[in-house]
């Protein structure tokens, strides 16, 4: 049963991903976001002048660039889904639901970290360039950017199924998953703040940050993975 | 003493405010609901009765 | 079509008690001082802040219970009952904004300030008004039960996280229970804050029966006009 359940998440999983690498349309068209921000980044901060310090704004611009961005890549794997009737036809398998739950919040999970770690040291090369560096490890920076998009993921995974199927679609995903990923954003800036500046007691503050970050990816994920068998049905 | 309670006057304003908004919120609320009760009631009143006419024909 | 007295009940009782609260709180109540002895009037809000605040916070509850409810039995009933309680949780929710937006003006000065109960009041109330935005953009009947329902449930779970994430972040909201020496009231104001307190809740569950009521007429309407045109 167990080895079972395994299969069938690799199978789900690997469908995902063979579809985004023949078609690379997740990845492209959210890195393609994240670029265009950081130019509107650029617009932002155009009169703010050589000697403003980037480092203080930045955990909040890089964390805006992933939360919509996030929110693009999450409606798109789901519109997949329902267009080619492949939720109908998971559904019509004999998989267990929690399966399909894991296996798309895990998928969502793959692309949006991939983006991700594309798209920081792009934003470090435009922004960063001759200013004062990070004050701590750049680890810890992964350390938040995989923490938090647990998070995203598996919050992400079950709104956008819902939206998928109402009228606005990413609209509709916006207004539900802002509001709900309030906690975590907070925390995510504040450890990326404190990854960033550095300074005495910033990695305590770091890992206090932090231990918030896994705290709603273990309830909120909790709740998501229970309700998620009752979304996905109707 | 008039040093006191200088702070009562240019307050009061905010403080009327909220009461008042309360105040008018509640009473709105209620009567809204109350307000389209009785209508349904007179409505569901009207089938009710067109429905036994049609009974009875 | 048997009638539920207790709404009307607990409408009165709920009104009584609130019109005491507000006698209550001008004629009995102490006033309370700033630290230089001048007499912080605008405290007198709290009377009627808080227990709204905390109306709403009570009133979620039963969205998420009906939530969980018509999760396990698909009964339409515990669906119109989830989202009547949060008509109401949406009517404290917005009173709360309003009465705290003018005490803010008062004691800091300004309408608004991103302090983090007030950011995490604010996220609450986009999120209520967000399950009213998701059931009206979901047309088949039994899907927007279910996605409300989840919605409900998640918005509940979400609303603790923002309420404790204040106390940890460093904040210049008074927290007036259980924030150690110094907070608390003189026994008199906590009657008072009490009674506003209790008779808000009533007022709320009357509200909350009076709209099942409409609900379940607008139903019966809708039924005998189906029976009576086909």
């Amino acid at each position: 049963m167990k080895s079972n359940s395994w299969r069938q998440f690799k199978a789900i999983l690997r469908k995902d991903i063979v579809m985004e690498l023949r078609t690379k349309e997740m990845v492209s068209s959210m890195g393609l976001y994240a670029i265009l921000t950081m130019v509107v980044y650029q617009i932002a901060l155009a009169e703010a002048g050589e000697s403003f310090d980037v480092r203080l704004v930045m955990p909040g611009l890089i964390w805006v660039a992933f939360i919509f961005m996030s929110m693009l890549g999450l409606n798109r794997s789901f519109v997949h889904e329902k267009d080619q009737g492949c939720i109908e036809a998971l559904l019509l398998s004999p998989v267990d639901r929690p399966v399909i739950f894991f296996a798309k919040a895990t998928g969502n999970l793959i692309f949006l970290l991939i983006v991700e770690f594309l798209s920081l040291p792009i934003f470090s090369f435009l922004f960063m360039q001759g200013r004062a560096g990070y004050g701590n490890p750049v680890w810890l920076l992964a350390v938040v950017l995989f923490g938090a998009s647990v998070g995203i993921a598996a919050v992400g995974t079950l709104l956008a199924t819902m939206t998928v199927n109402t009228k606005g679609k990413d609209v509709m995903l916006a207004v539900l998953f802002v509001p709900l990923m309030y906690p975590l954003l907070r925390a995510a800036v504040g450890a990326t703040f404190a990854a960033v500046i550095g300074g005495p007691g910033s990695v305590e503050t770091f890992w206090a940050f932090m231990a918030w970050v896994v705290g709603y990816d273990a309830i909120m994920g909790l709740v998501a993975y229970g309700l998620y068998e009752f979304v996905i049905g109707v | 003493m008039n040093e006191i309670y200088s702070t009562v006057i240019p307050q009061a304003p905010y403080i009327i405010g909220a009461y008042g908004l309360i105040w008018v919120a509640l009473l709105g609320f209620v009567g809204m609901v109350f307000n389209r009760l009785r209508r349904m009631e007179k409505e569901l009143a009207v089938l009710e009765e067109s429905l036994k006419r049609r009974e009875q024909a | 079509m048997k009638r539920n007295p207790l709404a009307e009940i607990m409408l009165v009782l709920g009104g009584l008690l609130t019109t005491a609260a507000y006698f209550m709180t001008f004629f009995w109540a102490p006033p309370t001082a700033y630290p230089d002895g001048r007499v912080d009037f605008a405290q007198k809000i709290f009377y009627f802040h808080v227990p709204v605040a905390e109306a709403s916070f009570l009133v979620l509850i039963f969205t998420a219970y009906y939530g969980i409810r018509f999760l396990m039995t698909r009964q339409r009933i515990y669906d119109t009952k989830a989202k009547i309680a949060t008509e109401v949780a949406l009517f404290f929710v917005l009173l709360t904004m309003a009465t705290g937006i003018l005490w803010t003006k008062v004691e800091w000065g300004v309408w608004w300030q991103w302090e983090p109960r007030l950011t995490t009041y604010f996220i609450l109330t986009l999120a209520v008004i967000g399950y009213f935005v998701l059931r009206n953009s979901t047309e088949d009947e039994e899907r927007r039960a279910v996605y409300a329902s989840a919605f409900g449930i998640l918005v509940f779970i979400n609303a603790p996280i923002s309420f404790f994430i204040t106390r940890w972040l460093e904040s210049i909201h008074p927290i007036v229970f259980g924030g150690g020496k110094g907070s608390g009231l003189e026994t008199t104001m906590l009657v008072t804050f009490i009674i506003a307190q209790v008779g808000m809740l009533m007022l709320g569950y009357a509200f909350y029966q009076l709209r099942l009521r409409e609900e379940e007429f607008k139903e019966r309407v809708e039924a005998l006009k189906i029976e009576i045109g086909g």
